[in-house]
């Protein structure tokens, strides 16, 4: 049990102090970089090129809201997936590797094959979406 | 007998997961040519667990519990797992007479079967809310696919994206619920629940509890069908595979009494009874006139089937009425309702597949699901205008098919509860007329209306004999119902802790 189902208000001052240092600092520079930017910059400050986004240096081609083949999202999502399930495997290696202290009654043979049963469903995925064509772009 | 040890709690769910990748693989190995081996790949898995469910878990045992006790495995959740294990055999079943018109994905069509199945299996043993909530989610994931699965008809992706949309609210009820009840308790299992309300004595509990377990119970009713949840059933029933819709209607019917079983059976006391049972009382007056009345005027099957179903949901809420008022208050009357909730839902569950493998059989030949089409079905098919009329008599609660005695058993917990319990009885009594009414003017169309075209509708012989099995099935369970009525009550009783 809880000492108590409601938290008294004093708990939420980090998190107000969080607000107001995150608000305070964009305040900050902002001004900060406006005004130095006045004092020392003696050209116009706004110009075509300027303007453009950051584009490691490259010229820009053309304008980034146009459609995209559902391929690259599907891509997209799979990799996220992917990589969101090997994360997975951090907790796992962390308690494995404490070895026979933490593992809670549990053979580390057993933890083992917890983790082989994962693998082999990520196994199952991957194969469904080789299977499925779904990584093979050239059209038939 | 036990074949699990330990891991009772799992087995089924381990098996049927199992299960699922391994249809999956056979459809990715599989040539398109021979496609109809998924289908037996996805049977021989569900016979499987069907044969694991009835023969190889121990009814009367103990208690087991995994997992910290999120996993409980009692004798309510055999029960519910058998019953889970019987509607996913018939749903494959069902399927493997229809996959013939599904597009593409026929892989994929018996993998979210089999997804949903692993999903209800977890929901009969959920030992807390959280796993509750991921079980609840498993089986209504799998199902929107499901439901939108002909995906080249309309109303197949309406069905989908309202039951996506209705889902989704409703699982938010049940976390916003979850979140409150967490709140007034400080607990996240169900045995924490009770040793919270134990520790009231007697005094009605905080108004947050109460807010979180009406959330709770909100948001399960949209699965059971429940007023005023129920908007989504006729569209949805209407719209998706008729493999889907019947698994859907037991399937998601029996998850969400599991549930609510559960709850109350963890809830039910001396501080709350008196709330829960004019809640539901109140609950299966609205649900029963809504469901029965609705249905009398349909055209379409499909949808008659779907406002029938809120009907039953009201019946089945009515072995929740049974917890009775304070100065009534019976534990024994509780649990025979439970009881019966639990066997009506085996025999709903017979009664539905009845009746929608007919469906899916008349729709392949006619391409129809529309009543007036049904019109002198007794001189196409004899086997098929029969197997309907026995499954639309149980549904209707005509002896002696297995409808009947479930509705028997409904009725007499709510006797039971003594005078508060006859106003719910006489409505439940004007219900079944209704319902007949409405049963019956469809079997007239098919005895008695001329057909309007005359070409008799070939069964052939697998699908023959699984529908006398059906039709045996309903037979026997409703004239020979007592080990099944024996193993719920026995389950009832030990959830509600009432002796022998």
């Amino acid at each position: 049990m809880p000492e108590s189902p409601v938290p008294p208000p004093d708990v939420y001052v980090p998190l107000l102090l969080v607000v107001l240092i995150a608000g305070g600092l964009a305040a900050v520079l902002l001004s900060v970089s406006t005004v130095v930017t006045k004092l020392t910059m003696r050209r116009r400050l706004r110009s075509p090129t300027r303007n453009t986004p950051y584009e490691c240096g490259l010229p820009i081609l053309t304008d980034a809201r146009t459609r995209f083949s559902v391929k690259f999202y599907i891509v997209a999502m799979l990799f996220i997936l992917f990589d969101i399930e090997v994360v997975f495997l951090y907790p796992w290696a962390v308690i494995y590797g404490r070895g026979d202290s933490a593992r809670g009654g549990l053979g580390l043979g057993f933890l083992f094959l917890e983790l082989l049963v994962f693998l082999g469903i990520l196994f199952l995925g991957w194969l469904y979406v080789v299977r499925k064509g779904v990584l093979e772009w050239q059209a038939e | 007998m036990d074949i699990a040890g330990p891991f009772a709690p799992v087995l089924l769910e381990t098996l049927s997961a199992c299960g699922a990748g391994a249809v999956l693989l056979v459809d990715l190995f599989t040539p398109e040519a021979r496609k109809s081996r998924v289908g037996a790949a996805s049977l021989a898995v569900t016979a499987i667990l069907f044969l694991a469910a009835w023969f190889g878990m121990e009814a009367g045992g103990e208690t087991a519990t995994l997992f910290g006790g999120s996993l409980v495995l009692d004798g309510m959740a055999v029960f519910l797992k058998r019953t889970f294990a019987t509607a996913g055999l018939l749903a494959v079943l069902a399927a493997i007479r229809y996959e013939d018109r599904l597009p593409r994905g026929r892989g994929e069509f018996h993998f979210l079967l089999l997804s949903a199945l692993t999903g209800m299996f977890l929901v009969s043993s959920v030992g807390d809310l959280m796993s509750m909530f991921v079980s609840l989610e498993l089986v209504t994931l799998s199902f929107f696919i499901l439901a939108a699965f002909r995906r080249e008809r309309p109303e197949s992706v309406e069905a989908g994206l309202k039951l996506l949309v209705l889902g989704s609210l409703a699982a938010a009820f049940v976390l916003f619920g979850t979140a409150f009840l967490y709140g007034a308790t400080g607990d996240l299992t169900f045995a924490g629940l009770r040793d919270h309300l134990a520790s009231l004595r007697g005094a009605p509990p905080s108004r947050d509890l109460l807010l979180g377990l009406l959330f709770v119970l909100l948001g399960l009713g949209f699965k059971i069908g429940m007023v005023p949840m129920q908007v989504w059933v006729p569209d949805v029933y209407q719209g998706a595979p008729a493999p889907v819709t019947a698994f859907l209607a037991v399937g998601s019917k029996a998850a969400g009494f599991a549930l609510v079983l559960r709850l109350v059976t963890t809830v039910a006391g001396p501080g709350t009874k008196d709330s829960l049972q004019l809640l539901f009382t109140a609950l299966a007056f609205a649900t029963l006139f809504y469901g029965n009345l609705a249905a009398i005027p349909q055209t379409n099957v499909k949808r008659l089937l779907g406002y029938s179903s809120i009907g039953h949901c009201g019946y089945l809420l009515m072995g929740l009425a049974a917890l009775g008022p304070a100065s009534y208050y019976d534990e024994s009357a509780a649990a025979s309702g439970a009881a019966a909730i639990l066997f009506y839902l085996l025999a709903y569950a017979l009664t539905t597949f009845g009746a929608f493998l007919v469906v899916i059989l008349f729709s392949a030949a006619t391409g129809s699901d529309e009543m007036d089409d049904y019109a002198g079905l007794s001189r196409r098919s004899p086997l098929l205008a029969a197997s309907l009329t026995v499954a639309l008599l149980s549904l209707a609660g005509v002896p002696p098919l297995a409808g009947f005695f479930g509705k028997f058993m409904l009725m007499r917990s709510v006797a039971l509860t003594g005078p508060a319990g006859f106003g719910l009885l006489v409505a439940g009594a004007v219900n079944v007329v209704i319902g007949l009414y409405y049963y019956l003017c469809l079997v007239k169309r098919m005895y008695v209306h001329p057909p309007k075209d005359a070409s008799p509708l070939p069964v052939t012989g697998p699908t023959a004999a699984l529908l006398y099995a059906l039709t045996a099935a309903l037979l026997i369970l409703g004239i020979f119902p007592g080990a099944f009525v024996t193993l719920a009550s026995d389950a009832a009783r030990a959830a509600f802790g009432v002796g022998g």
